[in-house]
């Protein structure tokens, strides 16, 4: 009898879940999504300020910078460069190009609900100027990850110890290696494809080479805490110690290219 | 009768929302491996282990649309293999595994995570090579999916363990049964 009653239930959980999911991919359900949506992340913030507040997570402001050895960090990594820059006139013209034009100031509401992926959710959309493949910073310049998914009112940031992520970047050696930086699954970052004779030591700083779209040069990424050179692999690659750990931030900046 | 019914389904709804809150919380508040947990399955299954009913199912398909939104894989794909492990579980605990030990409930936790994930995977799999996208299953991934299915099916054993020291003795079903036996 209870058997019976629940094929009844299944058959109407089945119906009822295509239904949302056909009306969902037609667009029918936008606007209440949206409202659901931003309801939720609503009730999320008091929370959130809350954490803010305990110190769980330190209290961060685009504003006020990062605390005073990331600060040191950033510095010397800005000194090395402006050198580059001096010997790269046409670089420095790209990066100028490119420039950090406008920054909007988001605040970290949710994170996705999937333990297989790093991405966190902002509370700016569509409608802030917030668009796909955007970088996310914090504080001075260090690179949090990318705009992957944008909504109205809120937007998805992949991380960069996603699995996906997969960010252009250079070392700041004196072979200016270049390489794609990689996340593995929220527990570590590597940069590939360095070719195997440059020469890398640890501690030397990684910022995005700016070679590919929307995506600045100069930001930074970390520091090199590994080399892995391996003899009968073409290219070596560099574990990285992260400038920030991305689980304690709370407020991040969109670089917008308006 | 009809109010007690209004009042019941107002409280499911409220359950729901609040289960949805607290996942979402829970993400932002711990980091790993703590927040590997799943609160959303690891409250249905100990329902549907407690007392299996409908609503508790409808419930769950509501969390897990609303939990959605907060997803970035394709939609319905995370709802579908979590409602999909919930659906199996529940048939499982009223067809197979009829006993309600803890052992039990152990396991149909850990079967509900693992299918579960499985489904998730092959999905999620599917879509990538549909849309040329590379896609590779990490050893990483799976133990990160394996500690994930162990802290739920244990965090389930735990709350099912210290309920039901509640639920059998304030059952007045129980005890009807107990005086009968005396």
């Amino acid at each position: 009898m209870q058997y019976h009653s629940f094929k009844k239930t299944y058959l109407l959980v089945i119906g009822v879940f295509f239904l949302i999911i056909f009306l969902h991919y037609l667009g029918a359900l936008n606007f209440i999504e949206n409202k659901i949506r931003n309801t939720i992340v609503l009730v999320l913030k008091p929370i959130t300020t809350r954490i803010q507040q305990d110190g769980t997570a330190p209290n961060s402001d685009l504003c006020l910078g990062t605390s005073t050895s990331s600060t040191a960090d950033q510095l010397s990594i800005k000194n090395k460069i402006l050198e580059q820059e001096n010997f790269e006139l046409k670089n420095q013209l790209n990066f100028k190009n490119r420039g950090l034009s406008h920054l909007i100031t988001a605040e970290i509401v949710a994170k996705n609900l999937d333990t297989a992926d790093q991405i966190i959710v902002l509370n700016r959309g569509s409608i802030d100027g917030i668009k796909n493949d955007q970088p996310v910073i914090y504080g001075d310049g260090i690179l949090v990850g990318k705009i992957i998914k944008v909504e109205e009112n809120i937007s998805f940031a992949r991380v960069l110890s996603d699995n996906h992520s997969k960010i252009a970047a250079t070392i700041l050696n004196t072979d200016h290696s270049l390489g794609i930086v990689e996340g593995g699954f929220g527990l570590s970052i590597k940069m590939t494809f360095i070719p195997r004779n440059e020469n890398i030591i640890t501690g030397d700083q990684i910022i995005t080479s700016g070679l590919e779209m929307s995506m600045p040069r100069g930001l930074t990424i970390g520091k090199v805490a590994a080399i892995e050179n391996e003899s009968y692999q073409p290219f070596q690659q560099a574990v990285i110690t992260p400038a920030i750990d991305y689980e304690k931030i709370n407020f991040v900046g969109v670089i917008s290219a308006q | 009768m009809r109010f007690k019914n209004i009042i019941k389904r107002i409280s499911t709804f409220l359950l729901a929302n609040f289960l949805i809150l607290l996942h979402l919380s829970w993400r932002i508040i711990f980091h790993q491996p703590i927040d590997l947990l799943n609160i959303i399955m690891t409250v249905f299954l100990w329902l549907i282990v407690l007392n299996p009913r409908q609503k508790y199912i409808l419930a769950a398909t509501y969390t897990l649309l609303v939990c959605e939104l907060f997803y970035t894989s394709p939609f319905g794909l995370e709802s579908f293999s979590q409602i999909s492990a919930l659906l199996l579980a529940n048939w499982l605990l009223l067809n197979v595994l009829t006993n309600r030990s803890l052992i039990i409930v152990f396991f149909t936790g850990l079967i509900s995570m693992i299918v579960y994930r499985t489904i998730f995977v092959i999905l999620s799999y599917s879509n990538s090579i549909l849309q040329n996208n590379t896609a590779n299953i990490s050893p990483i991934l799976i133990k990160l999916f394996f500690h994930e299915a162990l802290l739920t099916a244990v965090t389930l054993s735990v709350i099912y363990l210290i309920s039901s020291i509640f639920v059998k003795r304030l059952r007045p079903e129980y005890v009807l049964e107990t005086s009968r036996i005396i």
